[in-house]
């Protein structure tokens, strides 16, 4: 992208950029002290809209990377997204030409900024910048490429090449026309009573997520090929684990002697079974950060899958990494739990007795119909295992966060560890 | 693995020029990790499926011995082509495959280069030795008799005689200093400094992100010095280190010097020769200290340890790939060191101690703890050497060094797990004894159990990479008056962490004079339990055999 004109924001100060940065929900280091920042590099400048790569410093002498889209009103720097006609710029330059008639943000900003352009686009702009190639890029590509129908269509992106990293800046996609979230439906379907909503559609969410995941596995480009996973691959998988169990007794001194603190316990023997699981199958690209919030029904009467940046609280490199598709799959079955357990927190509605377990069985029963069987793991034994371990690793991520922030939402995950042990 | 299709030199990192000063290095030793191939000897591909491995573990930078072709009469730092890649060890693709695939997994890989001397076989010496007037002759350093730069000590005194050896079809002798087989490049001639810097440059462009420069101290000579660390020595890695900076960001120059720090501090220059030196003599101090249950021998080598620039690291290690090494010590320090650590005679070599970390210490696990926690402890980055990390044995009776070679042990099947080929076609046997063998030691076993070495050294790794101070900060001793506890601070940027470590086989009490963090409360940071405040009375500890605490020094005991 060649650079026109001179940057007012190279004239920024140290503070006048934290301000910037600081305090936006997508700042991810809200618990550390930053030093100072500096702009590393100028993306784009032509007069009215900059694309800023911010650095920021912090004490212990590491820095992380942020863009700004920035546009200035009286000599005052703005956040460009507030700003039909900067929109409008900023989705030229991704090379979709839209007027920009209308502009709403989209939804809640979390790790980046998405407004949606004329209702017929969506545009993301990256926050947090990391060095390397964008798994949602590359996964949208791939897939678009494939004909796969249940993901949003790439429409435009913009990349930042040279100093300091080579990075995706901006990726815009096709507006699905949906009828809402899978989450929200799912919720709200069980809070109004209506058991029925999500068992009828879980087969299908099953054969999308198969047909996905087989879709990855197919493609001819070499950063998606299926690999052989290390020979240490599971037992790395449970030694983390069962590492994990540990710190979380200790990050959370309260868990001891409590009942749960005991099923914890309880818990590492289970990791240790778990572990034999034999021939796990290939490792692929997969989605990797699954759940009923990242798919959409459709006014067709369809499943899209969208959000493929996988986890932002990992590094890049590792979002990246080829893993079994059974780690999605373990994600959209806790999400299941999820959805009964916020209808009876939220709404005081108990789903029915099976629903879960039904909804798990539609669901499986319809991804193991599209899925490529070569990431499958060789023994039945060996899926429910392999399964199991990353229902688990799941789990413990769920039971630390609502420990540390949800203290009421914790019967959700304890419950899963109950149903884990109770299956032994 | 797929060709690399990214710019040459492109990073997958954001640019921090410092990195190294809080990472953690493995070395590897290519041949001995990982059969891919089952032809018997390690190579890139078998690295690569580990990656996975080092990553859990927590590496940030593999150390690869030298893998270039090579006849193999010193393991490799006979370099006969410097722009290749040992046919045992796979293809230049290959190695492009590993450093692409490290990078991903953010671990950065940096390779030992020999530019003090060649093998004998290289072509350059072949066509040296043609005759005077080979247009290559000046690229070795010749003479007509062996009476000059008499002052050079030898160094291998075990195989050698003299540095001059003579060649029949040069009709003159030439200089090494090392084996005779690895006759000394000519520095003073510009078209070698030429050479070794597109040697250099080959390797950064394949991604490589630094080198580990063997044998630095002796790239000149000088007629009435001991041709050591000389200042043209100097001056070249000066020029190295510019060339680096200009064109390759973020990468770093690990200088072998097995000098004392008074002189390796050298190589630092003022931040413009290499990012990072071994600490070679605090090692064998290490070792003293703990046999003879004394801090004296870590506190005097550290005391002696002269300040270095603040781009600038020391590397620090328990063990590597050679012995043991005791030039940096007393004759009197020596002594005690072979009578303590080597009763056999086999164990030594030259002057030092050919053994691995686990069997040094008997196997000890509460030593092995106690040493990696002085280690991690001290100003400088740890070098872990592969195989120490689940207490792989060494096998004295394999000849020269070979016997800390011994293939990585993966798993209690066949081979270790190292290779599927026959037994017999291994490059070496594996260690099969009951005690430190394959099948009571190995990865498959140890990352099963909680309790592990392996899975304690991981969780060591964590927890100092969560204190950058451990790379960046201040040292400082404290001198308490129980000889037998090592204990000193690491601060920086208010991140103040107090190590107190018992070198003694008994339990010992220790007061330490903290006063001048008087109101702040331990944390012990292993098991994150608060200690009592510091009052204005020195702190009372006491510390099991062997023992450690590692405390953080907190405002309200929040860790």
């Amino acid at each position: 992208m060649s650079r026109q004109g001179a940057s007012r924001s190279e004239a920024l100060s140290s503070e006048e950029l934290l301000a910037l940065v600081v305090g936006r929900r997508w700042f991810a280091s809200k618990e550390r002290e930053p030093e100072g920042a500096q702009v590393s590099a100028v993306a784009h400048a032509d007069g009215d809209l900059e694309l800023v790569l911010v650095e920021v410093r912090f004490l212990e002498g590491t820095h992380e990377t942020y863009l700004l889209v920035l546009g200035y009103d009286d000599g005052t720097p703005q956040d460009a997204l507030e700003h039909p006609e900067r929109v409008r710029r900023l989705a030229a330059l991704c090379g979709v030409d839209t007027p920009c008639a209308t502009v709403r943000p989209m939804g809640v900003e979390q790790s980046n900024s998405s407004v949606v352009l004329d209702e017929r686009h969506v545009m993301k702009v990256y926050r947090r910048l990391e060095a390397g190639p964008n798994p949602e890029l590359e996964l949208l590509r791939v897939l678009g490429e494939s004909g796969f129908e249940n993901a949003p269509r790439l429409t435009g992106s913009l990349e930042h090449r040279g100093d300091p990293l080579a990075a995706v800046l901006v990726v815009v996609t096709g507006l699905v026309d949906a009828v809402g979230g899978g989450w929200e439906l799912a919720v709200d379907s069980l809070a109004s009573g209506d058991a029925q909503w999500l068992l009828r559609r879980a087969r299908r969410l099953g054969e999308v997520t198969g047909a996905m995941h087989a879709v990855l596995a197919a493609s001819d480009d070499p950063q998606f090929a299926p690999e052989q996973p290390s020979a240490e691959s599971v037992g790395l998988l449970a030694a983390t684990i069962d590492e994990d169990i540990s710190r979380l007794s200790m990050d959370v001194p309260s868990l001891a002697g409590t009942s749960l603190g005991l099923r914890l316990e309880a818990t590492r023997d289970l990791v240790q079974e778990l572990g034999h699981v034999g021939p796990p199958g290939l490792i692929a690209r997969v989605h990797g950060d699954y759940h009923l919030g990242q798919v959409l029904w459709t006014r067709a009467g369809d499943w899209v899958v969208i959000d493929f940046e996988g986890e932002p609280a990992r590094p890049l490199a590792e979002r990246r990494r080829r893993t079994s598709p059974l780690r999605d799959v373990a994600g959209m079955l806790r999400s299941f739990a999820y959805a009964a357990g916020a209808a009876d927190l939220l709404h005081g509605v108990v789903a029915p007795e099976a629903w879960e377990w039904s909804c798990r069985a539609a669901f499986l029963d319809g991804w193991r119909a599209t899925v490529d069987p070569r990431l499958l793991p060789a023994s039945e034994v060996g899926f429910d295992r392999l399964l199991e371990l990353f229902e688990l690793e799941r789990l413990l991520y769920e039971l630390r966060y609502e420990l540390g922030n949800r203290p009421g939402w914790v019967p959700i995950p304890t419950a899963g560890l109950e149903r884990l042990l109770e299956g032994r | 693995m797929s060709p690399v299709a990214r710019p040459a030199g492109e990073h997958w990192f954001e640019r921090e020029p410092l990195w190294f000063k809080t990472a953690v290095f493995y070395e590897i030793h290519t041949r001995a990790f990982f059969d891919s191939s089952d032809d018997g000897s390690g190579d890139f591909r078998g690295i690569t499926q580990k990656l996975d491995y080092l990553q859990w573990l927590g590496i940030d930078c593999v150390w690869l011995l030298p893998f270039y072709p090579s006849p193999l009469r010193d393991g490799g730092y006979d370099i006969a082509d410097f722009y290749g890649v040992h046919p045992d060890f796979g293809t230049l693709d290959d190695f492009e495959g590993f450093v692409q695939a490290a990078h991903e997994r953010g671990i950065r890989v940096i390779a030992d280069l020999v530019m003090n001397h060649t093998s004998s076989d290289h072509q350059w010496f072949q066509e040296s030795r043609l005759g005077p007037d080979s247009p290559k002759r000046d690229w070795y350093v010749w003479s007509d008799t062996v009476h000059i730069y008499e002052d050079a000590r030898i160094i291998f005194v075990d195989t050698e005689r003299s540095n001059w050896t003579w060649d029949e079809q040069a009709g003159a002798y030439y200089w090494h200093r090392f084996f005779s087989h690895q006759p000394d490049l000519n520095y003073e001639n510009p078209a070698v400094q030429e050479a070794m810097l597109d040697v250099l440059r080959f390797w950064l462009d394949r991604g490589l992100d630094g080198f580990r420069l063997d044998a630095v101290p002796y790239l000149f000579e000088e007629e009435g010095t001991i041709c050591e660390n000389l200042p043209a020595t100097h001056a070249f890695l000066r020029r190295v280190r510019a060339e680096v900076d200009a064109s390759y960001p973020d990468r770093v120059l690990l200088a072998e010097a097995n000098q004392w720090p008074e002189d390796v501090v050298e190589y630092f220059g003022d931040g413009d020769e290499c990012h990072m030196a071994f600490h070679f003599p605090v090692m064998p101090r290490m070792f003293m200290a703990v046999r003879r249950e004394e801090a004296k021998p870590m506190i005097e080598i550290l005391d002696r340890t002269p300040a270095i620039p603040d781009n600038a690291q020391w590397g620090l290690f328990l063990r590597n790939h050679d012995e043991l090494t005791l030039e940096m010590v007393t004759d009197e320090e020596r002594d005690y060191m072979y009578a303590e650590y080597a009763n056999d005679p086999r164990m030594k070599l030259n002057l030092g101690i050919r053994r691995r970390l686990a069997p040094l210490l008997d196997g000890g696990r509460d030593e092995i703890e106690l040493m990696h926690a002085i280690l991690f402890s001290l100003p400088g980055s740890p070098v872990l050497y592969y195989g120490d990390e689940i207490g792989m044995g060494d096998n004295v009776y394999l000849g020269d060094r070979d016997g800390v070679r011994t293939p990585m042990q993966w798993t209690g099947d066949r081979n270790g797990g190292f290779s599927r080929a026959d037994f017999a076609q291994l490059y070496l046997p594996p260690l099969m004894d009951p005690v430190f063998g394959y099948a009571a030691v190995n990865v498959e076993a140890q990352l099963r159990s909680p309790t592990s070495l392996l899975r304690w050294l991981r969780r060591f790794i964590e927890l100092r990479k969560q204190h950058p101070v451990f790379g960046v900060g201040d040292y400082e001793a404290l001198r308490p008056e129980n000889p037998r506890v090592f204990a000193h601070v690491r601060s920086a940027d208010g991140d103040i962490l107090l190590c107190v470590h018992n070198l003694a086989r008994s339990a010992q009490a220790v007061e330490l004079d903290l006063s001048r963090w008087q109101g702040r409360i331990p944390v012990e940071m292993l098991g994150r339990s608060a200690f009592p405040p510091i009052g204005e009375l020195p702190y009372l500890l006491t510390l099991a055999p062997r023992g450690f605490f590692w405390f953080q020094l907190t405002q309200d005991g929040e860790g």
